[in-house]
C-alpha cells in the first residue's frame, strides 16, 4: 500500500482516537459536575444547568475537532497521492533522459572530481562546494519542511553506491549476504518513517511512490576489485585523513566506482552517498561519517550474521547514511529504539543496549532527513 | 481498515512521550505495554497511557470557552449599559473571548494530561525491571 494512504489511515485512527477520548473526558467531567453540585436550591438549579451546557459544548467541541482532523487528513492524503502520481511520470521521463545523459554530465563532473580528490587543496575545494550545496538544498527545502511538517509528505529518493573494500591480501571486508541485510533495513526504516526511498546510484532505475520498501539485492553493491592500502582499511580519525592521502584515494574510489551520479555530487541535487565497507573505524566504533563529505564508513564485521539470524549490529549503515542527511547523536538512555541513540551523547554516559534490530527515526528527525541535499524528489 | 499498534518493550521508550500532538510521535495507534512488564496494575497502566497520550483537552476547552462567552456577555452588556466601560471594537468582544477561553482551556488541558502522563510513565519505569541485553558487542559509538 502507498505509504500516503498507510499514513493517512494511521493519521484518521489518530482522530478517532483522540475523539473517543474527548467524548470519555466529557462524560467524566459531567458525572463528576454532577456529583460536586450544591444541593440547595437555587445553587444546584444553576449547578445543573452550568455542568449539563458544559457537556453539550464539551462534546460539540470533540465533534467539531474530530471533523477538522478528518478533513485535514483526507486533505494531505490527497495531496501527497497527487503529488506522488505527478513524481512518478516526471520521474520516469527524468530517468530515462539522465539515464542516457546523465555520462556525459557525469564525465565533466569526474574531471571536477579529480581536481578535488588533490590532497589538502582538494579537500578545501571539496568542503567548500559541499558546504555551499548544502545551504542552497537546505534554502529551498524550507517549504518542503513546512509541507512536511502538517503531514503532506510524498515519496523522496535517497540513491546510495555501497562499495565493498578488499584487504591487503584481497579478502572482502564484509561478505555481500551481510551488506543487504543491514542495507534492506537502512530501506525499511526510511521508507516507513520518512517516505524517503533508497535506490542504488544506477542508471534506468525506475520507482514510484505506490510501492512499498525497496528490495535490496546484490546487484546494489559494487566489490572494489583492486586492494585498498592499510590507511584506508583501518581509517581512524575522519577529519585528517580527510586531507591526507586516505581522503584522496576514497574521493577517487568514489569516482571510479560511482561514477554515475558524479554530476549529482557536484550539483548537490540528489547527490548520492557513497558507503565503504571497511575493515576497521575507531576503537569500539561500528562506523563513521563526516556530514561534510559524500560517503560514510560502515565496519565491515558489523554485517556478519549469527546463527540466530540477527547481525552483529543490523542498524550501522542506516545510523552512519542519516548522518550524512544532518542527523545527529541521540542518547540512548531517552530511547534504545531510536536510530541515532549512542551511549555517548548520555550525561555522563548511557547505560542500556540499543535496540539495533528494529531502528525507528522520529518525525523531526525524518523531516530534516528529508530536506537533505542528498534526498530529492527527482 | 489496519488496526495501529505499537507495544513498548522497554521503559526507556516512554521517555519522549507527550500528550501535545505537535510533538508527538504519530502513527503509534494502541499502546500496548510488553508482556515482559509483569504486575498486577499493568492493564490499569495501559489504559491511563493511552488515556492521557490522547487526551483531548475538549472538556477543559469547553468551560473555558463558555466563561469567554460569558465573560464576553458581560463586558458587552456594561459596555451598552454603563458609557464608562466603554470598549474599542466591542462587536469582537464575544466572539474573541469564546475563541481565547478555547485556546487557553485547550492548552490547560492538554498541559493536565500531560502532567499526568508523565506521572504515568513514572510508575511504569518504577515497577518495571528489565535486564539489558544484547547481542551487541561493539559500543555504538561512531564519529
Amino acid at each position: 500500500m502507498p505509504r500516503c494512504i498507510e499514513w493517512g489511515e494511521e493519521r484518521h485512527q489518530e482522530c478517532e482516537r483522540t475523539e473517543d477520548q474527548g467524548y470519555n473526558e466529557c462524560a467524566r467531567e459531567e458525572d463528576r459536575g454532577y456529583a460536586d453540585c450544591c444541593t440547595w436550591w437555587p445553587c444546584n438549579w444553576l449547578c445543573d444547568a452550568w455542568v449539563w451546557i458544559s457537556n453539550v459544548v464539551c462534546v460539540s467541541w470533540t465533534w467539531m475537532s474530530n471533523v477538522v482532523c478528518v478533513s485535514w487528513t483526507w486533505i494531505s492524503t490527497a495531496a501527497c497521492v497527487a503529488w506522488d502520481f505527478v513524481v512518478t511520470i516526471v520521474s520516469a521521463i527524468l530517468t530515462t533522459i539522465e539515464s542516457i545523459l546523465g555520462w556525459i554530465l557525469s564525465g565533466v563532473a569526474a574531471i571536477i572530481e579529480l581536481i578535488l580528490s588533490i590532497p589538502g587543496l582538494g579537500t578545501v575545494l571539496r568542503w567548500l562546494l559541499n558546504l555551499v550545496t548544502f545551504l542552497v538544498v537546505s534554502m529551498v527545502a524550507v517549504g518542503d519542511l513546512i509541507l512536511g511538517a502538517v503531514g503532506i509528505r510524498p515519496e523522496k529518493t535517497l540513491r546510495i553506491c555501497p562499495v565493498i573494500l578488499r584487504d591487503e591480501n584481497g579478502e572482502q571486508t564484509a561478505e555481500v549476504e551481510g551488506v543487504v541485510a543491514v542495507l534492506q533495513l537502512a530501506a525499511d526504516v526510511f521508507k516507513r518513517d520518512a517516505n524517503i526511498r533508497l535506490i542504488p546510484s544506477r542508471p534506468f532505475n525506475y520507482s514510484t511512490g505506490f510501492e512499498g520498501a525497496p528490495q535490496v539485492d546484490e546487484s546494489w553493491i559494487h566489490i572494489d576489485s583492486r586492494s585498498s592500502p592499510t590507511e584506508v582499511l583501518d581509517a581512524g580519525d575522519s577529519v585528517a585523513n580527510e586531507f591526507g592521502i586516505v581522503g584522496s584515494i576514497l574521493q577517487m574510489k568514489m569516482t571510479s566506482l560511482c561514477f554515475y551520479g558524479a554530476w549529482r555530487r557536484i550539483t548537490g541535487f540528489g547527490a548520492p552517498i557513497t558507503v565503504f565497507f571497511i575493515r576497521n573505524t575507531l576503537p569500539n566504533s561500528s562506523g563513521r561519517s563526516l556530514w561534510i563529505t559524500d560517503y560514510v564508513f560502515v565496519n565491515g564485521n558489523t554485517t556478519e550474521i549469527f546463527t540466530s539470524g540477527l547481525q552483529r549490529n543490523a542498524r550501522t549503515a542506516a545510523h552512519e547514511i542519516a548522518h550524512s542527511c544532518s542527523l545527529w547523536h541521540e542518547c540512548i538512555d531517552n530511547d534504545p529504539t531510536n536510530l541515532m541513540g549512542v551511549s555517548g551523547s548520555c550525561d555522563p554516559v548511557g547505560t542500556l543496549a540499543a535496540d539495533t534490530d528494529n531502528p525507528i527515526l522520529y518525525d523531526w528527525q525524518a523531516l530534516l532527513m528529508r530536506g537533505s541535499k542528498h534526498v530529492s524528489y527527482f | 481498515m489496519t488496526k495501529f499498534e505499537t507495544t513498548i518493550n522497554h521503559p526507556a521508550q516512554l521517555n519522549t512521550m507527550t500528550s501535545f500532538s505537535m510533538a508527538r510521535k504519530r502513527g503509534l495507534g494502541l499502546l500496548k505495554l510488553s508482556s515482559e512488564f509483569v504486575h498486577n496494575k499493568r492493564g490499569v497502566l495501559e489504559e491511563q497511557l493511552n488515556k492521557y497520550y490522547y487526551a483531548c483537552g475538549c472538556s477543559q476547552s469547553a468551560k473555558m470557552l463558555l466563561f469567554g462567552l460569558l465573560l464576553g456577555g458581560l463586558a458587552l452588556f456594561l459596555n451598552n449599559y454603563y458609557p464608562s466601560f466603554a470598549i474599542p471594537a466591542w462587536h469582537w468582544t464575544v466572539p474573541s473571548l469564546g475563541i481565547a477561553g478555547a485556546v487557553l482551556g485547550k492548552v490547560y488541558g492538554l498541559s493536565r494530561a500531560n502532567h499526568k502522563l508523565r506521572q504515568t510513565i513514572s510508575e511504569i519505569q518504577s515497577l518495571w525491571t528489565v535486564s539489558t541485553n544484547s547481542h551487541e558487542d561493539v559500543v555504538g559509538y561512531c564519529g
